[in-house]
């Protein structure tokens, strides 16, 4: 699932106009309502803390809010018209894929992004989320117990270790775990080790970053 | 479910002789619960059982497990344990820390049966403090006829070596003891009690027991209704009532066989179309009361389970848990502070405060009363913010006081996230209040509002 984390509201405030007049608050009801930043409560909750500051700072300022399903597909931005039409400016609390989707489709219109897309994660607790996946296009848990070296190695290494890896603890920050380590754990537990004794020539990153922009297509819907 | 037995009790654990249809089911074959009191659904791993049992209550019965105080040392409470003829026999009973009420009886008997078996086996007792229940005074008085040397200790007066040479130094006594030693073992949670925790869906307790420390548990309740916690599962001074407590839960059970009511009266549901199966309801209800409805592929709330904390609708992302009731519909315009207060603590405060004194603490104040403060939402404080120019006042619970077990802590992560936010955009966060009380602190109640009023409104 995409994780989101809702920016500061001082960070949302200054990121509008200064004579802004009217606002939509556009929630997302789909991974970002998951990990809590983007969905209906959220956009109510920062409608009514925004109304109470331009309230407070004598500033007439017309918020609405509209969530709806997802910001990134075409069929859900329906719902989504009328608000849209009454605002110049859009607040999107989708991720980033939800904004630009909102970009394309209203390019008329200013849409600003309200949250922070930080990864592909899993609820680990009520509240939190690790991340374990960085998308990068060529999946290679199988070699690795499961785990993932790219997402969860703080340097992404995949032949073992560095040597910053103490008592299970990535030496980058104490609260991470070695991801390493998570790797040769389960491995043992699997019976897998000797998985790990191969060795791993330099991954192929054009299926990420190094490939340029991404994208796919379906062959059952296209034809050569 | 057509074919399933259908139990009035289901024993996690260890099982006790009842009157009840019952089945026990080992902790470690158990995987899943769902269902609520009178019609919980278990699923097992144990092929000797039903994959599902359909059972009304359950009981989660686990022995403790012990960990050794002193390395090298018999336990306490190891029926098994070899004397040698020739040393005496040591009976350690709160080293280092004092241990729970019930092992003062049980180092009692263990003393007295050695006695009585070796007459002549010297016999020393070491303890911090002697708990007299039940019998024990009886068992005492006879222990210290048949000879037994009660040495009474505290903290840093006894030391253990590591060959098990006992260091007993008190004002002008000093002696150096060796011998067999039968110490009390430290009690632990069972060793599948964390699992239990999450298939139950209950909060986890004091270091890790089923039960957190809270009056409306007490003695055997867990978070969810028709759950009970006995020994092992419970806490670690379970066994010091174990017979009162058994007997307690029993009665308990036989009266939600006749029925069990809801808890509130206005109606919660889950809209099917906006939930969107997140589970943030489940995880945050502390009484276990959502499930998943795999038709309609939405949570749902169970009725009978739910105790109308509302901490679910506040913190549903999507907004899709409605309730037929609006605590903050008459916020007030006119410049009263507003009072936001839990029904479980500060409003039965402040009725003692009126019985004990005559007067009416809360008047003055506009009064919002809500069936647990985690009811609040940021949302609402925003709201009375802008309302008027006066502060907002929550009062909650204090941890061990609070009926919804996390509601006390759910609100004030709320207040805390909203004073943040204010801060950020320059607006006065100093409007914004919580205090935690208990129902018995009328007198705290009354004062602290009358200081308030003093200080603030005038």
């Amino acid at each position: 699932m995409i994780v989101g984390k809702l920016k500061d509201v001082n960070e949302i405030k200054d990121s509008l106009p200064d004579d802004l007049d009217s606002l939509l608050i556009a929630g997302c009801g789909s991974c970002v309502s998951v990990s809590l930043a983007g969905g209906e409560r959220e956009a109510e909750s920062l409608k009514n803390l925004l109304d109470f500051y331009y309230q407070t700072n004598n500033q007439e300022v017309s918020i609405e809010t509209e969530t709806i399903k997802r910001q990134c597909d075409d069929e859900f931005l329906d719902e989504l018209e009328l608000a849209i039409a009454r605002n110049k400016i859009v607040l999107s609390l989708a991720c980033g894929v939800g904004v630009q989707h909102l970009a394309i489709k209203y390019p008329d219109k200013i849409i600003l992004p309200g949250l922070d897309t930080t990864f592909y994660g899993r609820t680990s607790d009520i509240g939190e989320w690790e991340e374990m996946c960085h998308g990068c296009g060529k999946c290679i848990l199988d070699q690795f117990a499961g785990v993932c070296p790219v997402a969860r190695c703080s340097k992404s290494l995949l032949n073992g270790p560095c040597g910053g890896s103490q008592d299970g603890i990535c030496e980058v920050d104490d609260d991470i775990d070695c991801g390493w380590q998570k790797i040769y754990d389960r491995a043992e537990e699997l019976g897998q080790l000797e998985k790990l004794l191969d060795f791993d020539f330099p991954k192929d990153w054009s299926t990420h970053k190094d490939g340029g922009v991404r994208s796919h297509k379906d062959p059952e819907f296209f034809q050569e | 479910m057509a074919g399933s037995p259908k139990y009035e009790l289901a024993w996690i654990g260890d099982k006790v002789e009842t009157d009840f249809k019952d089945i026990q089911i080992s902790a470690k074959d158990l995987v899943a619960c769902q269902g609520e009191v009178g019609d919980f659904i278990l699923t097992c791993n144990d092929r000797n059982n039903p994959a599902k049992i359909e059972a009304a209550n359950i009981i989660i019965n686990l022995p403790y497990q012990e960990e050794p105080v002193i390395e090298g040392a018999d336990s306490l409470l190891n029926d098994n344990y070899y004397l040698k003829d020739d040393e005496p026999a040591i009976i350690v009973q709160d080293y280092p820390d004092l241990s729970p009420a019930f092992i003062s009886k049980v180092a009692l008997k263990r003393s007295l049966e050695i006695k009585n078996n070796y007459p002549d086996q010297e016999v020393y007792y070491l303890y911090q403090a002697m708990r007299f229940l039940e019998d024990n005074d009886r068992l005492y008085e006879e222990a210290r006829k048949a000879g037994i040397v009660f040495l009474k200790f505290d903290i840093g007066q006894l030391t253990v070596s590591e060959d098990l040479k006992l260091s007993y130094e008190r004002e002008d006594i000093e002696l150096e003891l060796a011998g067999t030693i039968l110490a009390a073992p430290e009690l632990k949670p069972a060793d599948q009690t964390e699992r239990l925790a999450r298939i139950f869906n209950l909060v986890d307790g004091y270091q890790d027991y089923l039960q957190l420390d809270n009056i409306y548990l007490q003695p055997t309740q867990s978070g969810r209704r028709g759950v009970y916690l006995l020994r092992g599962s419970r806490g670690p001074t379970a066994l010091t009532y174990y017979k009162e407590e058994l007997d307690f839960t029993l009665g308990e059970i036989a009266k939600n066989l006749t029925g069990v009511n809801e808890i509130d009266d206005y109606e919660r549901t889950i809209d099917d179309q906006k939930c969107i199966v997140c589970y943030t309801c489940y995880r945050v209800c502390p009484h276990g009361a959502i499930q998943r409805d795999d038709e309609l592929n939405s949570m749902k709330i169970m009725e009978l389970a739910c105790q109308g904390c509302n901490l679910c609708i506040s913190r549903c992302p999507t907004s899709a848990i409605e309730i037929d009731h609006d605590y903050f519909t008459e916020a007030d315009s006119e410049d009263k502070t507003n009072l936001i207060i839990c029904e479980n603590s500060a409003e039965i405060a402040a009725e003692k405060y009126n019985s004990m004194t005559g007067e009416e603490p809360l008047s003055g104040f506009k009064e919002i009363v809500v069936p647990c403060v985690s009811t609040v939402e940021r949302k609402n404080i925003i709201q009375l913010l802008a309302s008027n120019s006066a502060d907002i006042m929550v009062l909650g619970c204090v941890a061990e006081a609070c009926k919804h077990l996390t509601g006390h802590d759910r609100c004030q992560q709320v207040i805390d996230r909203i004073k943040e936010d204010l801060e950020k955009l320059d607006l006065n966060k100093d409007r914004v209040h919580y205090q935690r009380l208990s129902p018995r602190m009328a007198t705290d109640l009354g004062g602290f509002l009358a200081d308030w009023k003093e200080a603030v409104i005038q």
